[in-house]
């Protein structure tokens, strides 16, 4: 085997739950730079994102308190929610937004999103996959897709990277181990366990290392040859090794981050889970999905936009600012996405419930086009009057801007074929300059 | 011996059997010639295509072996060196037996029963309650095609019933239910045909919607949280309705009483909010109907659909005994006469114990499946009706082979090929094998605690449910006032807050900022208000006491910080966890755990607290370790206690710089804690 061959054996062997490498300055060797557009995808003014930054509001984001206020309705429907303008003449957003109304330039909303999911879960599962629950199979998310359907960006790091995100998360689906999303439960600790314990030190580190092998010795002469899986084990110790000691480590570190940075994303920690996004884009994971709960809003609605929404709004838009300013923005897609809408009708609860028939999402950056609103609903935002947008449209969409086949076929394990774009999703070609 | 001979014992055997009760044990006779008849089967495949079997183990590698496969867990230093110093003939045999009785043995199979069914035992009431359930269905060595029957012909409230969790765990997604239930209970996979006729097998779309139908009378609330609602309505509209006058004014009166009753009913039922979901009723007037874009000749679309088995004989309905349809299906799916049901099972069991399947994949049969020695899977399925399907003995019986005894097979299999047996499979331990054993290290044998917990708030619950659904309509009556109360003083006190944030924003509109400050302060204080008076409503001493203790909460998770067996633990594991950094399943799909390499595997062994809390801190292994008087016997220490075997001279040659002192022993367990040998089972 040439030493060449046997590099691309070993890394593709070794290629598990996160991209392992052996060095990535010789995995660069073999592994084809990060996937440039297809031709015609271009053409079609897709294909300029290389990265995807996926936020979800869990629990079902109101979308008439927040990118489709109707200030001329009645105080049952509009409730305190007041429209103000942006720096975009003709749109306007709620007024717990003013943060983001100053980078409508930049976003891209969609007004006319329309499923029939009315439940938390299966709404959530939806506007992730663009299928339906089952219970035979889980389907991938965008998350999960695109890297699916490219070639991966970064050798050492993981290619998908959920942060916040719950038990529930459909992860990639079907797709095999080396998908599925690395997840951080706190942005603030990182990835755990990636530093060489206190107690342990470099010396006795390397000697445990050195038994370990020994140790091994007898049992590899029995079943290296044989086995995969333990072969495969040899490399994943390799890499972790490798990794401990790899400067793109600090991705996961957002102390490292000055106080300027982080006073501007804010102090929650879906805050901290949007910085953490943007490190990881930096050091070139693909996806990366942060997630905020608590949008369920049937009691006291008002109390909980005021607690809630300026989070997100200090957030994305730091996330926007940062990311322009880092020369990031064009090659990253960032969305907000959630499970549905919100009855406009305030419930004897002063609250709101779950709205399936007409919700808000948006996109920005990554090639989309900026100041803009597409789709909309009638004047209680309780229908869609046009563009009506699909879960699989908005998925197609996004594998549009990332510059993927989102229409390509793959087949899970049982042979069942599925597709990014689900079974009927169409671009919004609207949406690309 | 002939093998003749062996088959006729055998059949003896089985036949003075059959009368016996199921939660006995088989004879020793009968599982000894049982398990040399499959040893016969496979040696003789074997000897006519020239293949050797793999020598037989050592004892130390049969020890961990044994452990790993029965009760799920490594043996601790005390069980290591029992059996190895032990000079009993037979020793081999007693451990099997000994093992398969304890209560490892449940809590490994627990894990082979909560991926098989996708236990979710966080998903509301029903979860926990199938949890245990399940737990008590494995101690009681239920039948298993009475616990199938039991799960596919549940009906009630979970907290009467609580197999039921089987149809809650897809609320709303019957027509999966059914397919799966096709795929882990008869290995057929059918879920292709749920939208059109399956590509490559035999199976249309309408047979499937004919075997579907069987559920179609499964609703998904409760007849007694009906009835209740029910009573407590009549009884406040009692008054009314035996004063409607005759005539005209009559059907006036009526009328307004059926309003009251449809406002009163909302009413009531808002008090049995949390106890409405978690339950199954049949309503036998339902039917299934084909989708309206059914595509095919064979039946018109959106017509209904009569039920229908997919294969063998329709089990002959029993109206007259009340059997509903959804009897009639477990009926078919358990029953002898379908022999596919016992074959998928022994064949679960059998890659269960040797780590692949007589027939694989274990999901897929087809009429083109090649069973690799049907014999075998005749003969287990014969132990499976003898035994009255229980599951101890029939792995009892695989276990007493010598198939169980000899090597691993070095090379791995791919692609479903069929496997001669010529020894067990190299495998990986499963995430809670890993995570029990580490346990294991640290506790010493731990396979009889339980979490206690978890039965005392399912306990809680039932009597909380009991109570409710036999409460009498004043006692509702009154509860439901007192809801009411509670969110009209929140309401209140939302609309204030309200009122107020209007107030705010408009003074930071006009910039008075010191103004709104102080509106937001008052704001907060009656947002502390609101939460107040829900907290305070829980715990009221006016209250009656059954109505005070009530958690009315749907979800009973149970805390479980406290270490127990991964099969003790709420399941599935949380995503990033221990159990699921090593594979263990997200109970989304059957069967979902993986034992691939991973690097927060590998960064987990290396750096978490976990192998230095084993090592040094505290723990069983770490006090021999300090316990230990000289180098040889902290190796004893640490090769007892990792690997199950004492060291032979080689080892201590090559390691013998490397445990002179404690710091060395330490960093040497490490280290072994980190090696293939531990996560590996040979």
């Amino acid at each position: 085997m040439s030493e060449l061959d046997r590099r691309r054996f070993l890394a593709h062997t070794a290629k598990t739950c996160f991209g392992v490498s052996i060095g990535s300055s010789m995995a660069t060797l073999f592994t084809p730079q990060a996937i440039a557009a297809q031709s015609a995808v271009k053409l079609a003014g897709g294909g300029k994102a290389k990265h995807i930054i996926y936020l979800f509001m869990n629990g079902g984001m109101s979308h008439i308190d927040t990118f489709d206020p109707k200030p001329d309705a009645e105080d049952a429907i509009k409730g305190e929610t007041r429209a103000i303008n942006t720096n975009v003449d003709g749109i306007r957003y709620g007024h717990y937004l003013p943060e983001l109304a100053k980078q409508a330039d930049k976003i891209a909303v969609i007004r006319s999103m329309n499923t029939t999911q009315g439940a938390h879960d299966q709404g959530r599962y939806f506007m992730r996959t663009g299928y339906t629950q089952r219970a035979s199979i889980v389907h991938p998310s965008a998350g999960g897709w695109v890297n699916r359907l490219t070639e991966p960006l970064n050798e050492t790091l993981p290619p998908f990277v959920t942060i916040n995100c719950g038990n529930t998360h459909p992860g990639a689906g079907f797709l095999p181990s080396e998908f599925q999303p690395l997840p951080i439960g706190d942005p603030d600790k990182g990835l755990q366990h990636s530093k060489r314990p206190q107690h342990t030190s470099e010396t006795e580190f390397q000697k445990q290392l050195k038994i370990q092998q020994m140790l091994d010795r007898e049992f590899d002469e029995r079943f290296h040859g044989g086995h995969k899986l333990v072969r495969s084990y040899n490399e994943v110790y390799n890499s972790a090794v490798k990794l401990m000691e790899s400067d793109d480590l600090k991705a996961f570190d957002i102390n490292q981050e000055d106080q300027v940075t982080k006073n501007l994303y804010g102090e929650s920690k879906f805050a901290r889970g949007c910085l953490l996004a943007r490190r990881l884009v930096e050091k070139g994971v693909r996806s990366i999905e942060v997630e905020y709960g608590g949008f369920d809003w049937h009691l006291d609605n008002f109390g909980k936009a005021e607690e809630m929404l300026p989070v997100v709004d200090q957030a994305l838009s730091a996330l926007l600012i940062d990311l322009e300013g880092k020369g990031l923005l064009d090659s990253t897609l960032v969305v907000l996405a959630t499970e549905f809408g919100r009855t406009p009708r305030i419930s004897d609860d002063g609250g709101r419930d779950h709205f399936p028939k007409a919700f808000s999402t948006l996109l920005a950056g990554g090639g989309i086009k900026g100041g803009m609103i597409y789709g909309e609903t009638d004047e209680h935002a309780s229908n869609v009057v046009s563009n009506p947008t699909s879960a699989g449209d908005f998925n197609a969409t996004i594998g549009h801007a990332m510059g993927v086949e989102h229409d390509k076929v793959i087949f899970s394990d049982s042979k069942r074929p599925f597709r990014m774009a689900s079974r009927k999703g169409q671009v919004i070609s609207d949406l690309f300059g | 011996m002939a093998k003749s001979t062996i088959k006729s014992l055998t059949s003896i055997g089985l036949a003075l059997f059959t009368a016996q009760l199921h939660a006995e044990s088989l004879p020793a006779q009968m599982v000894e010639n049982a398990s040399k008849e499959i040893d016969y089967i496979i040696n003789d495949a074997n000897a006519q295509e020239e293949v050797q079997p793999l020598p037989v183990i050592d004892d130390a590698t049969f020890l961990r072996r044994a452990y790993l496969s029965i009760a799920g867990r490594i043996p601790t230093y005390e069980e290591s060196k029992a059996f190895l110093d032990s000079e009993a003939d037979g020793k081999r045999g007693q451990l099997i037996d000994l093992l398969v009785n304890s209560p490892g043995f449940n809590s490994h199979i627990m894990n082979f029963y909560g991926n098989l069914l996708r236990l979710d035992s966080t998903n509301g009431q029903a979860g926990l309650g199938w949890d245990i359930w399940l737990k008590q269905s494995i101690q009681t060595n239920k039948p298993y095609d009475q616990m199938v029957y039991e799960m596919l012909a549940a009906e009630g409230h979970c907290a009467d019933n609580p197999a039921v969790g089987y149809y809650l765990r897809d609320r709303g997604m019957l027509l999966d239910n059914v397919s799966n239930t096709a795929k882990v209970f008869l290995g057929t996979q059918i879920g292709c045909a749920q939208c059109h006729d399956h590509p490559f097998e035999d199976t249309t779309q309408n047979q499937y919607y004919q075997l579907a139908a069987f559920t179609a009378p499964v609703q998904y609330y409760s007849q007694r949280v009906n009835q209740q609602v029910r009573a407590t309505v009549d009884y406040q509209l009692k008054d009314e309705k035996a004063a409607i006058p005759e005539g005209k004014k009559g059907k006036k009166a009526m009328n307004k009483i059926k309003k009251m009753n449809t406002q009163m009913s909302r009413d009531i039922m808002s008090v049995f909010k949390n106890y409405h979901r978690s339950a199954i009723s049949l309503n036998g007037k339902r039917d299934l109907r084909l989708p309206k874009n059914y595509q095919y000749n064979d039946a018109e679309p959106d017509s209904v659909v009569t039920p229908h088995v997919l294969f063998g004989t329709m089990p002959a309905p029993r109206e007259a005994d009340g059997q509903s349809s959804v009897e009639q299906f477990a009926s078919w799916v358990t029953s002898r006469n379908n022999p596919q049901f016992t074959r998928v099972y022994i064949n679960r069991l059998w890659q269960h114990a040797f780590g692949y399947g007589l027939v694989e994949p274990l999901d897929n049969w087809t009429d083109r499946t090649k069973v690799s020695h049907p014999d075998v899977l005749d003969t287990l399925s014969q132990i499976a009706h003898a035994s009255d399907f229980n599951t101890r003995e029939i792995l009892r019986v695989m276990f007493h082979t010598m198939l169980f005894q000899r090597e691993a097979y070095s090379k791995e299999l791919v692609g479903g090929q069929s496997y001669d047996f010529r020894g067990p499979i190299l495998r990986r331990m499963s995430a809670e094998q890993v995570y029990d054993s580490l346990l294991t290290l640290a506790k010493g044998n731990i396979d009889s605690d339980s979490n206690e917990k978890k039965l005392a708030t399912w306990e809680q619950f039932q009597r909380e449910t009991d109570y409710m659904l036999t409460a009498s309509p004043e006692f509702l009556i009154k509860m439901d006032d007192r809801i009411d109360s509670i969110e009209e003083a929140v309401r209140t006190l939302q609309q204030k807050a309200a009122k107020m944030r209007i107030e705010k924003n408009k003074l930071v509109e006009n910039g008075k900022q010191m103004l709104a400050n102080k509106t937001q302060r008052e704001l907060d204080l009656i947002y502390k208000e609101i939460k107040a008076v829900r907290k305070n409503a829980m715990k009221d001493q006016s209250m009656e006491m059954e109505m005070a203790m009530m958690s009315n909460s749907y979800n009973l998770r149970v805390p479980d910080r406290k270490l127990y067996r991964a099969a003790e633990m709420n399941t599935p594991f949380r995503a990033g966890s221990f159990n699921r950094e090593f594979g263990a399943s997200d109970r989304k799909t059957t069967n979902a755990q993986k034992t691939d390499a991973t690097i927060p595997q590998a960064l987990l062994l290396l750096n978490s607290e976990k192998p230095h809390e084993i090592t040094v801190e505290k723990g069983e292994l770490a006090k021999r370790i300090l316990k230990a008087g000289s180098a040889s016997e902290r190796l004893d220490v640490l090769f007892l206690s990792i690997y199950n075997r004492y060291p032979n001279s080689d080892d201590r040659k090559q390691l013998s710089s490397l445990h002179r002192n404690r710091q060395d022993a330490q960093l040497l367990a490490k280290a072994m804690l980190n090696s293939k040998r531990f996560l590996f089972i040979q």
